[in-house]
Parts: structure tokens; C-alpha cells; sequence
């Protein structure tokens, strides 16, 4: 299944790039390539959504840039977590985690009664 | 910080453009790892990344400041466009300063003279008290040191009030004497005002009890003039009148205190001596001096309604002392007019009338522009789709097109700054000599921030419309070749913007048609004298050395060589000339008379006339002589009636032979014995009525400073030096002022009148040119769109006079239409203008008819040249350009 753009909430990309970022510096399209492995296939980030929501990140404070050279010897820009990002990233994630067992309680109910 | 991001969007955009540059080669790189062809790899890398534009509109969209760049991008935009259609834009930005320009030099006026507080302490406390006997048939009169006692016992509304006196007196100097006005105050009056000397001390409590060795303060103006400006001028003496005063102090040169703030009896202009005020304790009891006035500060918090509460209980304490004084008869009343209020009332009408005149003019232009605006819409309506086609939402596009509308606005209002700067100069050079408070009129922040406001209202006023319309677009039917477009729909707004027009400059012309006919009216009353060829000035001589026959002496030795003069033809004297702008009324008793009413007293205007002064003036004799000789000094004391006194007080007999006599019956005054009757003379105003006058003779009433007026056969300007050097010559202290023709006085006295019809006319008739302009474009364009109906209708047959008349139906319909709302709305609003008016109704008829004659004929006039040019359309060319 790929997620559409409509699928993936805002807030949700969001949340994922954060969690990207907090493991280390990393570029735009490392990012994108980062999300697809992790989630073995199932996230495939619309990459024209994927620039918007860094840029908007970057405006809140959450994600610090700077120009770097790759490995490769190429300049990119790198984004990296700053504590705010880091303060919102747990935040977030806690919520995240919240709303995940409860939709999984809901699914599990039986007929009858909770499971 | 966001202004970073503003200020360096290009870097932010070649840095937005590197990294997605660098996503699309990674990408690529990838996937010509896993096999693709590099073109296959690049169009697949694009494709899964999206438009790039996209892209970055919408990073842009994240960065935030978006609309301010957007904003930026519109101006830049509205800018070129300006620059490329610069007939447009300079026929609708002259048109618009026009408007914003004329609004903001009356909003100046209205600002300085309404807005503006008075250059005095919490000058909003302040106000002036006045007495009103409308029983003895006074409307208004200065108040009396007795009544200004009985207020003051009751000290409950007024903080601190003070007395005031106006004089006109001769100030001693190496020249010559000069002739100075002069302010007689008590010890409180500057901290009444808040103002206090810049040198030296105001006046001490015991200097207002006689006895003290006479000091004086002088204006600013005075000590530069007089002294240059020196500081030691403390201790220094002045002449005035012929007795010594010690200098003890100057005012700040800001301070004044004219005759447009305190009226005083002697209609000082602006006093430039302050002299003390020394009342007797009797003084203080006296009810009939009535020539002074009183200016009062409330006490903080307290209202006019409770200072006229204790002002009416004041009059109650009067009339209870003084029963024989404040009969009931006499309606005796305090009233009390703030400060603000009693220098500017009176303009005040006329004021917001001009300003809701220009009001207009700015609307009709708005008009104009939006319809020029509204025809441009037509043209650019590919523009506008295209951009819809592109992706701009329509509010981005109604933006834009609001930003031009602005930036058209905004550029009409900073012209319209320089048109309102010229404009108040030209009002301080031409306007009348008597405005109020003229001083406080600039263009200062208030002024520049109605203006910018204005040009942006105005701006959304005729933009909104055509914004709205121009957004309005079809992209597909608009694309193609040859679309027509909807130009044919915003024809009923056009039409309706036109009818507006017509209407507002109809309510216009018809005020300042009405205003015009008043101002003919005023011209055409009698004055009851000659007032051509006569040219008249005012003399003073004073000191003791001219008590009593010797100022007689002079004024006849004077008078006698004046006569002789060639070129003047009559000469003679008088205490008070008519039009002049001085008063002298009190009251009288003719024997045999009671009053009806139970008044005690009659007021009359009273006139000292020299021999030969009726003769000089050709004041008509009804009945009797004139003064001559019998009337000396030592003869039976008489007088001289005017017509309106020998048929209010002599009906149905000849007043001479009869009596009558200065004061009450019991006074210690002469009974004078009329011995003549003259026609009536408007002493004050022509539009005025001025109250019964009786006249003495000089000889019997010696004054030292009297009017001379002299009657020339040829210009009497040119005989001005002549007169005057023979008073010289007589003497040279003899103060000589107040040198003008009669014909001047009377066109100073219309002044006022005769700039309001002309700010209001002008303003009409700048209305109307708009509107005839109006009616052209509209026309113009109606003509253009009907380009194809009309070849068609001359291919079946149509003659030219049948193409004209069939445009000319169509603007007479607008004109009629446009006549008929204006004509409703001039009917409500002329009620307005009830007093600026004098001798024709609101509703005059033959106004009312004229003004809608003339704006038909100017519409037809308008639609004249685009309908000689709809008669010359060749239908083969019509029908083909589809």
C-alpha cells in the first residue's frame, strides 16, 4: 500500500522527519530514502509534500539547516534537530504512542463486551 | 528571523533551487544504479518529485512571509503597468488628486479651526460669558463689573474668572504717535490662560485697585518692533495716551489674545500693550457699565449645563437686589459659550458644507476612475485568465487587482498633498481677511494621515468594483480566439456610476446657484449712502492737551483745509463710520414715550456726526437740516434721528421740535432736541439690520479720535497722502490709521459671503467638468462596444441623424435620470444652507429650474462628439472586424 498525500496527515510527516533528524544530521533526500527503508515499503513520502514540510519545520525552530559537503563532494543542505525539535519529537511521539494502543484497544474488541 | 527571510529571498531561492537540483540528481544517480537509462532515470526522478514550481511555491508558501512578497510582487507589478499605459494612468491619477488633494486642504481648515485646541492652557475649560436682555430688545450684550460680581459670589462652577477691557490708544514715539491696541486686565487673567511673561511679571493683586503707578506688558510683536528686542526693556517708560507707564514685563511670542477669542467693546484686533485693571470697589458694583467682557475657566469636572445653572441663579440674585434694574420685563440672562465655540461658531456652518462639498467632488471622481477602470477590465480580461489558467486563486487575482487601484490612489494622494498645499496658500492669499484662528491652519501630521487614509479608502472605493469584475473570468471562453468577453455586463454599473455623478453635481450647483443669487441679493440692499468715491480714515489726538474745544478745533481746522484739497469734493467727521466695523449703542428715553413692554430703556445706536459729514456720506434728509453752525457748543442741545427711530417712536408726526435724551429718565444726561431726520444707514452688514441710530454734533460732544471721510471727484486712493499729510501738518503726533476707501469697507464686510460662493462654485463647476467627463467616457465606450449594431443598422438604411439621435436618447436618458436623483437629494439637502442663505429659500424655484437646464445641456454637449463619431462608422468595416 502506498500512502497518498491525503492519507499521510501533516502532523504525521511532520512527526517522521523529526524522528529522522533526531538520529543525526541528514539531507532532503536522505530523509526521503531513510523513511521508505524503515518502514520496508509501506511509507513512500509524495517527495513534493516531503520539501514544504521541512522548510516549515525549519521556520518553527524545530530543525536547524546548514550547507554541508557530501561524501561525495557535493554541497547539500543538511537538517538537524535543535532541542525545541527534540522537546516537540517526545512530545509528539508520546501522543503518538497514546493514540496507537487505544485504536489497537478498539480494534480488539470482541462482540459482547472489551477484550 | 522573518526579515531575514524577506530580505534575502533571492538567496533563498537559489538555495531553494540547489537543493531540489541536488534531490533530482541524487535520485537519478539511483536510479541509473539500479538499471534505468539516464533519460529514464531523470524523467522518472522528476516525475516522482512533482512540479518543481510547485514545489517551491509551496516551500514558499511554508517560509511565511508570503504575503508581504506577494505584496511586493503586486506593487512591482502595478508599477509597470502604470508605466505602460501613461495616458490612463495620468488622466485617473490627476483626476484622483484632484479629489484627495481638495479634501485634504478643507480637512487643513477644518483641522485647524475645529480640531485643533486653543494655544491655552486646558483650553477646552475656558469660556466666555455674555448677558442677554431680550426684553429691552438686546440680544446680546458685554456683561457689566456689578454682574461679574454677582457670578462670582456664588463661586460654585468657576474655578477663577476675570474681567476685560479692549482700548485703542495712542502710543508716544520718535515718528510720530502709532496707533496700538490695547488689553486692560486684571491680575489673574494670565494664569486664567496659563500663560505666563517671558521677562519680567504680569500684573500684582494691588494693581487692580486705583492708585498704583501705572505699569503695562508688552506683546512680543511690540518689543521687537519697539525696543528690537532688548532685554533690558524691564523699567523702561512709554507714552500712551499722554501718561507714563513703566514696562514690567513681555509675553511669549506665542501668546495672543484677539479679537476672535475675547470681542471687547472697542474691537481691539490683537492687543499688543496689557494694561491693568483698576476697579474701585464702587466700580465693582456698577450694573450699567456694560463694556466689559468675562472669560472664566470651570472648575475641573464641571459641565456647561451647571455653569449655566449658576449663571441663571446669578441672574435670579441680580434681579432680587436690583428690581428696578432687572425688571421682569427685561428677560435679563447670563449665557455661556466655550471658548472654541465663540471663535470658530460661526464658521462652523459653513465649514462642514465645503467639506461635504468636496466630499462629493472626491465620490464623482472615484466615479470617474472606476469606470476608466471598468473599461480597462474589458481589455485585460486575457491577462486575468491566463493568470486564472496558471494556478492564481481568484482572491490572488482580485489582490492584484486592488494593488493597482491602491498604488493609483496612493500615487493621486501625493499629488493631491502638493494640490493642497497650493490650495491653502491660495486661501491665505485670496481668502477673506477675517478668518478665525488662520494661524492654526497647516497641513501638520493629522492632515497627512486623513490624507493617506482617504487616498486608500479611496483606492478600495473604485477598485473593489472593477477588481471584483475583472476576476470574474471564463479562462476558457476568454482564451480563445477572438472571445468577446463580458464587457457588455458591466454596463449597467457604468450607467449607474454616470447617474450618480450627475446627481452629486447637481446638489452641488444648485448651492452654489443659491449661494450666488443670496450673494446678489446681498449686493443689491441699499446701504443708505454713497459709497463711491470716498475715502476715509480714522485720527486720533489725545493727552490733555487736546481736552474738550481743542480736539473740536483741530477736527474743523482739519476738515476746512481737506475741503480745500483739489480732487475732494466734501469732507466731514464721524465718531463711528458704517461698514467700519466699530459699535457704539446704548440707551435712550424720548419724552412722551413709555415703552410698552415696561422696558426702562430704549438702545439705540449712537453717532457722533461733524457738520458736513451727511452731506459728505449723501445720507438723504427726510425731514429738518442737517448739523451747522447754530449747533455750537453753548447752542440747545441737539440731535439727528434716523427714519427708522422717527417711525418706530414719532408714527404719525415729525419728530423735529420733539425730545429725547441719552440714559434713562432720570440721568444726569441733556435732553437733546431732534432738529432733523435722515434716511437709515446699515451701520453693521448689509444682510444686517442695525438698530435706531440718533446722531449729535461734534461740537457738542467733543471726541479726540473720530472718522474723516472725504468725498473725491476722481480715485480716491490717489488723494490718501494728500489727506493725511494735512493732519500731519496740523500735528505731527496725530495718530493717522484705518485708511481705507468706503468701497473697500463694503467689500470687506461681504468677504466671508463672497468666498464661500466661490469655494462652493468652484467646486461645482469641478464637479461638473467631472461628470461631463464622465458621461463622455461612458459614452465614448458604449459607442465603441455598439460598433456592430450600429454598421448593421446603417447597412438597412439608418440615416446619420438617426445613428445620433439613437446615441444622444441614450445619454439624455442618463442625464434626465441622473437629474431627477439630484434634484430629490438637492431638495433634502439645501435645508442645510438655511443660514448661509439671504433673501432666497432653500427651495428657490428659479435655481431648482435653471441648474438641471444647464447639466442636460452639458450632458448632451458630452455625449455630442462620440455620437458625430458613432455617425461616421462604415458598416462594411463594422461588420467585418468579427
Amino acid at each position: 500500500m502506498t500512502l497518498t498525500k491525503s492519507d499521510l496527515p501533516q502532523g504525521t510527516l511532520d512527526l517522521l522527519i523529526l524522528k529522522v533528524a533526531a538520529l543525526g544530521p541528514v539531507h532532503g533526500y536522505a530523509i526521503a530514502r531513510r523513511l521508505e527503508q524503515a518502514s520496508r515499503g509501506v511509507v513512500q513520502v509524495p517527495q513534493g509534500s516531503l520539501y514544504p514540510a521541512l522548510h516549515r519545520l525549519e521556520n518553527r525552530g524545530l530543525l536547524a539547516a546548514e550547507w554541508r559537503e557530501t561524501e561525495t563532494g557535493r554541497e547539500a543542505k543538511f537538517y538537524r534537530l535543535t532541542r525545541k525539535g527534540r522537546a516537540q519529537l517526545e512530545t509528539e511521539a508520546a501522543g503518538w504512542q497514546r493514540l496507537a494502543e487505544a485504536v489497537g484497544l478498539i480494534l480488539r474488541m470482541s462482540e459482547g463486551g472489551a477484550g | 528571523m522573518w526579515w531575514h527571510r524577506l530580505f534575502h529571498r533571492s538567496e533563498k531561492e537559489e538555495e531553494l533551487d540547489k537543493e531540489l537540483r541536488f534531490h533530482l540528481d541524487q535520485h537519478t544517480s539511483d536510479l541509473i544504479a539500479q538499471g534505468y537509462s539516464p533519460e529514464e532515470a531523470r524523467r522518472q526522478a522528476r516525475l516522482t518529485l512533482g512540479g518543481p514550481e510547485q514545489v517551491k511555491e509551496e516551500c514558499r508558501d511554508a517560509r511565511g512571509t508570503r504575503w508581504l512578497e506577494d505584496l511586493l510582487q503586486d506593487v512591482r507589478y502595478s508599477a509597470r503597468v502604470m508605466r505602460k499605459n501613461p495616458g490612463f494612468t495620468a488622466v485617473a491619477v490627476l483626476t484622483l488628486a484632484l479629489g484627495i488633494g481638495a479634501n485634504a486642504a478643507i480637512f487643513s481648515v477644518v483641522n485647524g479651526l475645529l480640531l485643533r485646541p486653543l494655544p491655552y492652557r486646558d483650553s477646552e475649560r475656558l469660556a466666555i460669558i455674555w448677558t442677554h436682555s431680550p426684553g429691552a430688545n438686546v440680544a446680546q450684550d458685554w456683561p457689566s463689573p456689578g454682574q461679574f460680581s454677582a457670578i462670582k459670589s456664588l463661586a460654585g462652577a468657576f474655578e477663577d474668572m476675570a474681567l476685560a477691557q479692549g482700548a485703542s490708544l495712542n502710543l508716544a514715539g520718535e515718528s510720530g504717535a502709532e496707533r496700538v491696541d490695547a488689553l486692560r486686565v486684571p491680575s489673574n487673567m494670565f494664569t486664567i490662560l496659563g500663560a505666563s511673561p517671558q521677562l519680567g511679571r504680569a500684573f500684582l493683586p494691588e494693581e487692580d485697585a486705583p492708585g498704583k503707578p501705572p505699569s503695562v506688558v508688552l506683546s512680543h510683536g511690540l518689543w521687537q518692533r519697539r525696543f528690537g528686542g532688548d532685554r533690558g526693556v524691564l523699567g523702561r517708560q512709554l507714552t500712551i495716551n499722554g501718561q507714563s507707564y513703566t514696562v514690567v514685563g513681555v509675553m511669549p511670542a506665542d501668546f495672543s489674545l484677539g479679537f476672535d477669542v475675547m470681542p471687547t467693546v472697542g474691537a481691539v484686533q490683537q492687543p499688543e500693550l496689557f494694561l491693568p485693571l483698576p476697579l474701585s470697589a464702587e466700580s465693582m458694583r456698577s450694573q450699567g457699565d456694560e463694556n466689559y467682557n468675562i472669560i472664566t475657566r470651570l472648575k475641573p469636572g464641571v459641565g456647561v449645563a451647571q455653569a449655566r445653572a449658576e449663571l441663571d441663579a446669578a441672574a435670579r440674585q441680580l434681579a432680587q437686589q436690583f428690581p428696578d434694574t432687572y425688571p421682569p420685563s427685561r428677560a435679563f440672562s447670563f449665557s455661556i459659550s466655550p471658548l472654541l465655540e465663540q471663535v470658530v461658531g460661526d464658521v462652523r456652518p459653513a465649514l462642514l458644507i465645503l467639506l461635504g462639498a468636496v466630499g462629493c467632488v472626491l465620490l464623482i471622481a472615484c466615479a470617474n476612475v472606476a469606470n476608466l477602470l471598468l473599461a480597462r477590465a474589458a481589455v485585460r480580461e486575457r491577462e486575468m485568465a491566463l493568470r486564472t489558467a496558471l494556478g492564481a486563486g481568484r482572491w490572488r487575482v482580485v489582490r492584484q487587482l486592488l494593488t493597482e487601484s491602491l498604488a493609483l490612489s496612493c500615487a493621486g494622494g501625493g499629488l493631491g498633498l502638493l494640490v493642497a498645499y497650493w490650495g491653502l496658500n491660495s486661501l491665505r492669499a485670496l481668502g477673506p481677511g477675517n478668518i478665525p484662528r488662520v494661524q492654526d491652519i497647516a497641513m501638520d501630521a493629522r492632515v497627512l494621515a486623513f490624507t493617506f487614509g482617504v487616498a486608500v479608502l479611496t483606492g478600495v472605493l473604485f477598485g473593489l468594483a472593477p477588481a471584483l469584475r475583472g476576476s470574474r473570468v471564463n479562462p476558457i471562453a476568454a482564451l480563445k480566439e477572438g472571445g468577446r468577453g463580458s464587457a457588455g455586463g458591466h454596463r449597467r454599473l457604468r450607467d449607474a456610476l454616470v447617474v450618480a455623478e450627475i446627481s452629486l453635481s447637481l446638489i452641488l450647483l444648485v448651492g452654489a446657484g443659491l449661494l450666488i443669487r443670496s450673494f446678489a441679493r446681498v449686493q443689491q440692499v441699499q446701504p443708505g449712502f454713497d459709497t463711491r468715491g470716498v475715502v476715509s480714515m480714522r485720527l486720533s489726538v489725545a493727552g490733555t492737551s487736546y481736552a474738550g474745544e481743542r480736539a473740536i478745533a483741530f477736527y474743523q481746522q482739519l476738515l476746512e483745509r481737506v475741503r480745500h484739497l483739489p480732487g475732494i469734493e466734501s469732507a466731514g467727521a464721524t465718531s463711528i463710520l458704517p461698514l467700519g466695523g466699530g459699535i457704539g449703542w446704548g440707551g435712550i428715553t424720548i419724552e412722551g414715550y413709555v415703552p410698552a413692554t415696561g422696558q426702562s430703556v430704549i438702545q439705540a445706536d449712537q453717532r457722533i456726526a461733524g457738520t458736513g459729514y451727511f452731506e459728505t456720506m449723501k445720507v438723504p434728509l427726510v425731514s429738518g437740516r442737517y448739523f451747522d453752525e447754530r449747533d455750537a457748543k453753548d447752542s440747545t442741545k441737539v440731535a439727528i434721528v434716523d427714519e427708522k427711530m422717527a417711525r418706530t417712536y414719532w408714527p404719525d408726526r415729525d419728530p423735529v421740535g420733539k425730545r429725547m435724551k441719552p440714559g434713562g429718565a432720570d440721568d444726569d444726561t441733556p435732553w437733546l432736541t431732534v432738529v432733523g431726520v435722515v434716511g437709515n444707514v446699515k451701520q453693521y452688514a448689509l444682510d444686517a439690520d442695525s438698530r435706531v441710530t440718533f446722531y449729535t454734533p461734534h461740537q457738542q460732544n467733543p471726541s479726540g479720535t473720530m472718522y474723516l471721510a472725504a468725498r473725491t471727484s476722481g480715485d480716491p486712493r490717489g488723494l490718501t497722502p494728500a489727506v493725511v499729510k494735512e493732519a500731519r501738518s496740523l500735528d505731527p503726533n496725530v495718530a493717522v490709521f484705518d485708511i481705507k476707501t468706503m468701497g473697500q469697507r463694503l467689500s470687506e464686510s461681504l468677504a466671508r459671503r463672497r468666498f464661500a460662493m466661490l469655494a462652493l462654485g468652484l467646486f461645482a463647476l469641478v464637479a461638473m467638468l467631472l461628470a461631463a467627463v464622465g458621461i463622455y467616457g461612458v459614452m465614448s465606450y458604449s459607442v465603441a462596444q455598439r460598433t456592430r449594431e450600429i454598421g448593421v443598422r446603417v447597412a438597412l438604411g439608418a440615416q446619420p441623424r438617426d445613428v445620433l439621435a439613437l446615441v444622444i436618447r441614450q445619454g439624455l436618458l442618463l442625464a434626465l435620470i441622473g437629474v431627477g436623483a439630484g434634484l430629490a437629494g438637492a431638495g433634502a439637502v439645501t435645508r442645510v444652507m438655511g443660514s448661509l442663505l439671504f433673501g432666497v429659500s432653500a427651495t428657490d424655484p428659479a435655481t431648482f429650474a435653471a441648474i438641471p437646464l444647464l447639466l442636460v445641456a452639458v450632458a448632451l454637449l458630452s455625449c455630442y462628439v462620440p455620437a458625430r463619431r458613432a455617425t461616421k462608422v462604415d458598416p462594411m468595416i463594422a461588420l467585418r472586424a468579427e
